[in-house]
């Protein structure tokens, strides 16, 4: 049964957006296989942990959004589903940005693991338990 | 399989389209998006499904420093990369089998799927390989663990990320896999025509998003 807004409506045409060429879906797997020789070495430069995490999740989101784009044909979708895509990456990237400034920026003693705390002087240790009770000083 | 029985061969080699939902008579155009949209929804719930795992990652990373870059050097880099090449190179035929049934050119996709689904199976085979030499060395989640050369802290949690990330990806594999299957089974009796594919389009979503998953778990275990 046709809704009274779509009777009079034209029909819609079978191919909303045109067919790319195959040859694009070739040319960004090249570019994917680069990124991934590119990760790969960019993790073997002598960088800081941090940087190495950056570098390697900068260039995966690059790649995530060529496949997105391209393979999902995000590129020229309808606007509805580059919404759905873009708050879910944004839920996600919330989620872990507060997650991350949480854990990284906690006093060592409330993390899940306790750090292996400082070699003590066992002679102050002696000091304070002698081996003996002794009586009360008055 | 009642739509399928009552639809016939046109003249341009593919099974006439099957009827649409009479909600959507005369807007075929909606019809698609409806279909598009759901499954982007659904790819968004799985996007979330993931992201607890990473956020988990990031923790145990952030708490135990050592024990991951250890651990995370004790992972075959070349398995790895190998798996990264078949499953971006496989999302690369699911994208061409797409291509060729939104053309009606069942047999290309017919073929370029079951060459994707071959790659997904030799993804599979490597995982499986990984997973035998970490039973081996006792590299493994929890109590179970007893790997000698990971001398920090924490070796344990790395393989709970490591064992729980990399397994659902592959469970999510399996179901990729089959949705590709399925799909490649109606390629086969030339279902698809520029009028209907959503199917095709809709598995190959699904597997892009394996894909899509990878491409994060890859540098986060086994680079950096």
């Amino acid at each position: 049964m046709a809704t009274p807004h779509a009777t009079g409506a034209a029909p819609a045409p079978a191919h909303d957006t045109p067919h790319p060429s195959a040859l694009r879906y070739l040319v960004v797997w090249i570019g994917l296989l680069a990124l991934t020789l590119t990760t790969f070495g960019v993790s073997r430069l002598p960088m800081s942990g941090q940087a190495h995490l950056g570098a390697a999740i900068f260039i995966a989101c690059v790649k995530v959004f060529l496949v997105a784009c391209f393979f999902m044909h995000l590129w020229g979708s309808e606007g509805t589903n580059k919404l759905v895509f873009g708050v879910s990456f944004f839920f996600v990237a919330t989620m872990l940005f507060f997650v991350l400034a949480d854990v990284a920026t906690r006093f060592t003693l409330s993390n899940s693991y306790i750090r292996p705390l400082p070699q003590v002087d066992q002679s102050i240790l002696k000091q304070q338990r002698p081996t003996a009770p002794e009586a009360p000083a008055k | 399989m009642e739509a399928t029985s009552t639809r016939v061969m046109t003249a341009e080699g593919y099974l006439s389209p099957p009827p649409t939902p009479h909600h959507y008579e005369g807007n075929p155009g909606a019809h698609k998006h409806a279909v598009r949209f759901g499954m982007w929804l659904f790819l968004a719930t799985e996007i979330l499904l993931f992201a607890g795992l990473f956020c988990g990652y990031f923790v145990f990373r952030t708490d135990f420093p050592e024990a991951f870059d250890q651990a995370a050097r004790h992972l075959s880099l070349a398995l790895g990369t190998t798996n990264t090449f078949l499953l971006l190179t496989s999302s690369l035929t699911v994208a061409l089998a797409h291509h060729n049934a939104e053309q009606g050119l069942n047999r290309n996709a017919f073929w370029l799927l079951l060459v994707s689904i071959a790659m997904g199976g030799g993804f599979l085979c490597i995982k499986a390989v990984e997973y035998a030499e970490k039973f081996r060395e006792g590299a493994l989640p929890g109590r179970f663990f007893s790997f000698a050369e990971i001398t920090a802290p924490g070796g344990p949690m790395f393989y709970v990320v490591y064992f729980f990330a990399t397994g659902l990806h592959a469970l999510h594999v399996i179901v990729g896999m089959s949705l590709l299957t399925w799909v490649a089974v109606r390629c086969w009796r030339k279902e698809f025509s520029p009028t209907h594919y959503a199917p095709v389009e809709n598995a190959g979503l699904y597997w892009h998003l394996v894909d899509l998953v990878w491409i994060f778990l890859y540098p986060l275990l086994y680079l950096v």
